[in-house]
């Protein structure tokens, strides 16, 4: 007896220990933005205007060089002058970063995309509204006449966030880690591999020689490319940088740090404002990054807790991706006092594309008119009607809603006259005594979809309806791993997907003839069409936007023809809530990111609306509910033609 | 005794060995192993799936979708072990075959046989190549030895490949679970903080329930039959047979404070502020997160150990030596409390060993619903991620868990009952 | 052989008298209300929802139609035209009823709930989220399914799903423990290993594994979930053939030269089947929990299956449709709560001992 109650003894013990241990120093929390570097590297005067150091404006022209000055009347898409630095910004990812890193093995979320965004720059940016190549990292910028080799010169005031200043060594610093297939990244070096090793023409001024002529190849090296200290990697293989800065942040020179002590691993992770970053002053950087913290809590998996945490004022912002959420679930009491607000915020993001993918390759998807019997068999107008609320628009382009739809493509309606009419003349009109369709050989109409349970609900109803018509589609759960390999060894006869959309789109991935026979690439279909990949090459070398625009409606028109996806809606909009305290410029979303990404630069806090949000529900006061519907874009687009491209 | 566990251990040698094999095999048959899951990583970029075409991920541009590279493929094949056959594979995560690591590639021009490679930490060495092999030189010219070098099959190209690496007898045997691929973390560490978890809620609900049943299953023989009886059996019943992560799920809601109530925080095992607390307010915040999901953790666990109490104290009640303890003019207390209860705790005793397991437990159901991150997620994650080192480490655990908990169960018998002896 | 025969009058006695144990028990059984109460709900319940199909449904019972008479529920499919309504596939009965209302002659006899567990908003008249009231007495689900319909056709796959995984796994179990147990010595040792390494088998990787194959359906998953499920009882088999074993009547029996397999199930089996029985119940809740969680995170059967699980899990999603969540989650509690009640009861009953204070 006593020897129990002594196991039991120890075994309270064992539980109070592990539920207090971890020590009982006290720290305080941290003062919000921060200073990052001890001592900063004064500016350079050693270096002459002509090999990049100060001055080089003045030489820049006559070197061949261009940059973009933003006007006065543009600037207002940087950010808004009433914009107050400071406060804690929170939201809540699904998942926690298998790595901080934003390169490399296991880098490849939207999370680490999002860091990169925070933490580090590139050469260059791209306007927010016209596209155009903005200053970032580089001030200034060179393309060779036959498009083929570029110049970059580096900003001598950009400065890492612990001081060291940003040298041309840096940029081919990356470019190598990049190349460096112990990194376990092979994307990376089929980007990246389409440039020759970068240059050190001067300590500013760096300079890349592409293999092969594509106007994409300026975005990918100016823009897309982080730019990584040289300083830090230059002793680093691939494995170990992959393995050191795991949940190491590296200096960066973005608006913002992240602080070991903010990682808390699985559970949330923070960044912080850099008072010391180097462009802080610039006019396209004065009002963006207002933040004093950007707080990411990871809730995993678990969509309704999520929006719970949102209710109860432990999420700042929350975007509805379901539109009987957005009906049904948004009318809650804070809602209807006005402290939450709603919005529908339109802009040109891309909305993507999605539906039924056939598998051209075999039965019976080869033949066309099943392709197109089963377009017209799906009941998209009264799911969106008796499902959706009305909130969708039918998709009829692999770019819905953007302007590279092309507007002849047909508008395919539910329409089971045609549809049966197609599936007669391919041999199937006869039913046998269970209501299937069977052809002369006796076979039925039988096919199989493998879909994950969350999409369960947008299938069944397809799956009554190709009932009806004596379709049996057989619904079979599976899970994301297996269904991504049946997918892409071609092991698949329809296939359920949603595709984000690009804002330049890239069509000879998912479209080019050469990749349908292979596995694992994005040809998903099966496409081979020697018109399509004509156009995909001609595309990659035209530099007119415009002229790129017209290619891509091309390819558009004969991807409708074939119609190798039944398609389903799209929405042009995004849906947010958030808790009535920030101030925001008066597009809310900027044109292209389009999504709550942009809350993250462009938002703050208003201590004034915190302050009234206060008070109004210490007091239960009602707040005025804004209008619901933001259209700032299209109506901009609408009155001029100045940012129409 | 010594030789009945000497026995013991011994027969968990095939155990381990038939059960590491035997997953061993299955996992490589499951369908999308971590090289497709990366390459799916890679190349998902912005796919997704929702009723109104595509979600996020996509953005300006976009890298992935045509084919990778070779020798990017057979790299990440080299990392994830996948070049050598699966016996090898076997013997390497045992610990009995040298393992790779540090791998380096080397590329010999056309012509060239020497070659310069930056071998970390900015140590520079020179590879040349010989008749018989490669040899490697330090930056002041001494043969360096710490690494061995092979040659790779060549690639189309025409250049010649090889692979500097080094190895060591890394696995189980010498204590290695090895790295988790998703969490790109030694699978201890990755364990070690859902430890924690485990051990709170296996714990604190073990005892839950015992506080709970064992005077309950007293409290119900002494009166059996009654209506006491009767509706105590009903409730123990009715919570038996609830979901328990459903119950839970509808509480959060209406307790969480987010829709309805707010009683109790939302979710998570800890406030996130919880190392600033002081002693007390730990203590506090600990119990305020562990309520809810201590109800949906133990509301099935009662029925089971009540209604075992309750037959074991009847039965008990019922023997002989009770009839001479009433004789003796003992008072009916004092009978129940010290004869029938020790005899009754004798199969609960037996439990005792099962504590052990608990280092190990977790629903994954309750664990998604309060956003808990116990080992019911990691090892239902790991699953669907392919996370082999972690699915194998999780077995090795559980086997070793099994063994000790059977012998601790076998000493708890033989310390409350005296009568049992092990040969 | 001259002894045979007593053996064989033994072994008939012996029936005689478990015979009369068993009555006992069934009387004992039937005196304790709550338990025989129970009993007497679910078995009507089951047997019921066998004819689910006669009343619940979408098809009719009987359709007359320019004199012909037609049996839908039996037939099966019928296309609508056979009626003159323009339908693509199937008849629509609900509307061929209103229609026929007005014409002489033709008639329709619907079930007396006409709604099928699979017709969602893609059926003319159907609607998401109708709140319970006399239509749909538990409302419609997210894709405008009828929740009571789908609610009782899972009853029914739930029931007979776990009611056969039991006892599947029990026939495994039972032998495969009842030979340990009653051989013992090195088959007995080799077995248990065997059933140490089976046990480390990841389920759910089997499952992956299975469905990346085929298409699980209601047998398949009944002979995946045996291939875990059968290693419980061959602990229980093994102990009390440990124990019986080593008793006179064993002994007499093995003099006799009785065979083995006769020994088994002839003479220790009977002896053993208490602890069987009582678990019986507690197998069958397993076993329908088990189902419930493989469909609630995608692994049970397939769309549109009316599965508790899918609607626990779709309920869960639409908290704010009460109706949703209750329905499911209510109908899995009864029925757990009725099968555990029967289960204490025969616990009960089957308990020989007859328990008394002393004093």
């Amino acid at each position: 007896m006593m020897r129990k109650f002594l196991v039991l003894g120890i075994i309270t013990g064992l539980v109070f220990m592990v539920s207090c241990g971890g020590g009982g120093t006290k720290h305080k929390p941290l003062a919000l933005a921060i200073k990052t570097a001890e001592s900063v590297t004064p500016p350079d005067t050693v270096t002459s205007a002509e090999e990049g150091g100060y001055g080089f404006d003045k030489v820049a022209e006559d070197l061949g060089f261009t940059t973009y000055k933003i006007p006065q009347d543009e600037l207002q898409y940087f950010g808004d002058p009433r914009a107050v630095k400071g406060g804690v910004l929170t939201t809540i990812v699904s998942r926690f970063p298998a790595t901080m890193r934003t390169e490399g093995q296991n880098a490849n979320y939207v999370e680490n995309s999002t860091l990169a965004g925070l933490l580090y720059e590139g050469l260059v940016d791209l306007h927010p509204v016209t596209l155009e190549f903005i200053p970032r990292l580089a001030s200034h910028w060179k393309i060779s006449d036959d498009k083929m080799k570029f110049w970059f010169r580096i900003d001598p005031d950009a400065r890492w966030s612990d001081g060291m200043p940003v040298t041309a060594q840096d940029v081919v610093t990356t470019w190598d880690l990049h190349m460096d297939e112990t990194i376990l990244s092979p994307s990376d070096q089929l980007v990246y591999g389409k440039f020759e090793r970068p240059v050190v023409e001067s300590k500013y001024i760096v300079s890349v020689v592409c293999k092969q002529l594509s106007w994409r190849n300026f975005l990918y090296f100016g823009a897309s490319m982080s730019i990584l200290p040289h300083h830090i990697l230059k002793d680093l293989t691939g494995s170990e940088y992959l393995k050191d800065y795991q949940y190491k942040i590296m200096p960066g020179t973005g608006a913002y740090t992240m602080q070991e002590s903010d990682i808390k691993n699985q559970i949330s992770y923070s960044v912080t404002r850099r008072l010391d970053y180097w462009a802080k002053d610039k006019p396209e950087n004065k009002y963006t990054g207002n933040f004093d913290k950007i707080k990411f809590v990871v809730v995993k998996d678990n969509p309704s807790l999520e929006f719970e945490k949102f209710k109860k004022g432990e999420q700042d912002f929350y975007t509805v991706n379901m539109a009987r959420m957005w009906v049904e679930d948004t009318e809650f009491d804070a809602v209807k006092q006005g402290w939450v607000q709603k919005r529908k915020i339109y802009s040109d993001k891309p909305a993507g594309t999605g539906g039924f993918a056939f598998n051209l390759r075999k039965w019976p998807f080869n033949d066309r008119r099943i392709r197109y019997a089963f377009a017209y068999l799906l009941p998209r107008e009264k799911m969106n009607e008796e499902m959706y609320y009305n909130e969708y628009l039918m998709q009829n382009s692999l770019y819905s809603g953007s302007t590279y739809a092309n507007p002849n493509n047909e508008d395919v309606k539910f329409n089971p006259e045609k549809a049966q009419k197609l599936l007669a003349e391919a041999g199937w009109s006869k039913r046998n005594q269970d209501g299937w369709l069977v052809n002369d050989e006796g076979q039925v109409f039988r096919l199989e979809i493998g879909i994950p349970k969350s999409v369960e609900y947008m299938v069944t109803p397809y799956q009554q309806t190709l009932k009806d018509y004596g379709i049996d589609l057989q619904i079979k759960f599976v899970d994301g791993n297996t269904l991504w390999k049946q997918l892409m060894e071609r092991d698949f006869t329809i296939y359920m997907q949603s595709w984000g959309g690009l804002v330049f789109p890239n069509p000879e991935t998912s479209l080019k003839s050469e990749l349908a026979d292979e596995t694992y690439t994005n040809n998903i279909s099966g496409i081979k069409n020697e018109e399509i990949d004509r156009l995909c090459d001609q595309y990659d070398v035209t530099f007119s936007q415009e002229e790129r625009v017209k290619i891509v409606r091309k390819i558009d028109s004969i991807y409708s023809d074939i119609h190798p996806a039944a398609w389903t809606t799209y929405r042009p909009y995004q849906r947010l809530l958030y808790w009535d305290k920030f101030g925001y410029p008066d597009y809310m979303f900027s044109r292209f990111t389009g999504d709550y990404r942009s809350i993250y630069s462009l938002w703050w806090i208003d201590p004034d609306k915190e302050a009234a949000l206060k008070e109004a529900m210490a007091a239960g006061k009602s707040l005025p509910q804004g209008e619901l519907e933001v259209k700032y874009w299209k109506e901009l687009i609408s009155k001029t033609d100045k940012f129409n491209w | 005794m010594a030789t009945y566990f000497l026995r013991r251990l011994l027969l968990l040698i095939p155990t381990f060995f038939g059960a590491t094999i035997l997953v061993f095999i299955i996992l490589q048959l499951a369908p999308g192993g971590p090289l497709e899951q990366t390459i799916r990583q890679i190349q998902m970029g912005g796919m997704s799936q929702g009723e109104s075409g595509g979600g996020g991920g996509g953005d300006m541009t976009s890298g992935g979708g045509a084919g990778l590279p070779a020798e990017a493929m057979e790299e990440l094949k080299r990392f994830y072990g996948f070049d050598k056959p699966i016996i090898q594979r076997y013997l390497i995560w045992l610990g009995v075959w040298p393992r790779e690591h540090d791998t380096r590639n080397l590329e010999f021009g056309p012509g060239d046989t020497e070659v310069e490679k930056n071998m970390g930490r900015g140590q520079w060495v020179t590879v040349k190549q010989t008749a018989d092999g490669y040899v490697m030189y330090n930056e002041d010219g001494s043969i360096n030895s710490d690494w061995l070098i092979r040659p790779l099959d060549p690639g189309e190209d025409g250049i010649e490949r090889a692979l500097v690496y080094k190895t060591k007898l890394s696995g189980i045997l010498t204590g290695d679970l090895g790295t988790s691929y998703t969490y790109m973390q030694p699978v201890l560490d990755v364990m070690k903080p859902r430890f924690k978890v485990s051990i709170f809620f296996g714990i604190s609900g073990f005892l839950i329930s015992y506080i709970v049943c064992i005077p309950l299953g007293i409290a119900k023989a002494l009166r059996h039959g009654s209506p006491f009886d009767l509706f105590s059996s009903v409730i123990v019943f009715i919570a038996y047979s609830i979901p328990g992560w459903a119950f839970g799920a509808v509480l959060l809601i209406l307790l969480g404070g987010g829709s309805f109530w707010d009683v109790f925080p939302l979710g998570g095992f800890r406030s996130e502020n919880w190392e600033y607390l002081s002693l007390w307010g730990r203590i506090i915040d600990q119990l305020y997160h562990a309520v809810l999901p201590m109800i949906a953790w133990t509301i099935g666990s009662f029925a089971t150990l009540t209604v075992l109490m309750k037959n074991s104290i009847i039965e008990n009640m019922s023997q002989d030596y009770m009839r001479t303890a009433f004789s003796k003019g003992l008072t009916e207390k004092r009978v129940i409390w010290i004869h029938a209860l020790r005899n009754s705790v004798i199969p609960i005793a037996s439990y005792i060993g099962n504590v052990i397991g608990v280092l190990l437990a977790g629903s994954y159901l309750i664990e998604l619903v309060f956003n808990i991150d116990g080992f019911g997620k990691l090892g239902y994650q790991a699953v669907l991620d392919r996370d082999y080192p972690i699915v194998m480490g999780f077995l090795v655990i559980a086997v070793l868990l099994r063994l000790v908990g059977n012998i601790l169960s076998d000493i708890a018998l033989a310390t409350v009952d005296p009568r049992i002896r092990f040969k | 052989m001259e002894n045979t025969p007593t053996v064989d009058q033994a072994a008939a006695a012996q029936e005689q008298i478990s015979l009369s144990v068993l009555k006992k028990r069934w009387l004992k059984f039937k005196s304790i209300k709550r338990g025989y109460y129970a009993f007497i709900i679910l078995i009507t319940a089951y047997i019921i929802s066998f004819f689910l199909p006669l009343l619940i449904n979408n098809r009719a019972l009987v359709v007359k139609y320019e004199g012909e008479i037609w049996f839908p529920v039996f037939q099966g499919y019928i296309a609508g035209s056979t009626f003159g309504e323009d339908v693509p596939g199937e008849a629509n009965y609900r509307e061929l009823k209103v229609k026929f209302k007005s014409e002489k002659g033709n008639w329709v006899i619907m079930p007396p709930y006409p709604y099928g567990p699979y017709e969602d908003v893609t059926t003319a008249g159907n609607k998401m989220y109708e709140e319970p009231g006399r239509g749909h007495w538990f409302g419609t689900d997210n894709t405008g399914r009828d929740v009571f319909s789908r609610l009782l056709y899972g009853f029914n796959i739930s029931l007979s799903f776990a009611i056969l995984f039991t006892i599947a796994s029990y026939l495994i179990g039972v032998s495969i423990g009842a030979m340990m147990g009653y051989f013992g010595g090195k088959f007995d040792l080799i077995t248990q290993r065997f059933i140490e390494i089976w046990a480390t088998l990841p389920f759910l990787f089997v499952m992956i594994i299975i469905s990346s194959i085929v298409r699980p359906n209601f047998f398949l998953l009944i002979v995946i979930l045996t291939l875990f499920g059968w290693i419980g009882m061959t602990y229980y088999m093994r102990a009390e053939f440990y124990r019986e074993k080593t008793k006179d009547y064993v002994a007499a029996a093995i003099s006799m030269g009785q065979t083995h397999k006769k020994i088994i199930f002839k003479h220790i089996l009977p002896n053993s089947l208490v602890p069987i029985i009582t678990y019986f119940p507690f197998a069958v809740i397993g076993g329908i929990g088990s189902l419930v969680g493989l469909d609630f995170l995608g692994f049970g059967l397939p769309p549109p299956t009316p599965s508790w699980g899918q609607m626990v899990s779709v309920g869960l999603q639409n908290m704010v449709k009460w109706w949703m969540v209750l329905a499911p989650l209510g109908a899995l509690f009864t029925t757990l709560l009725l099968i555990v009640f029967i289960g204490e009861a025969i616990r009960e009953a089957f308990d020989p001992r007859v328990y008394s204070r002393l004093r």
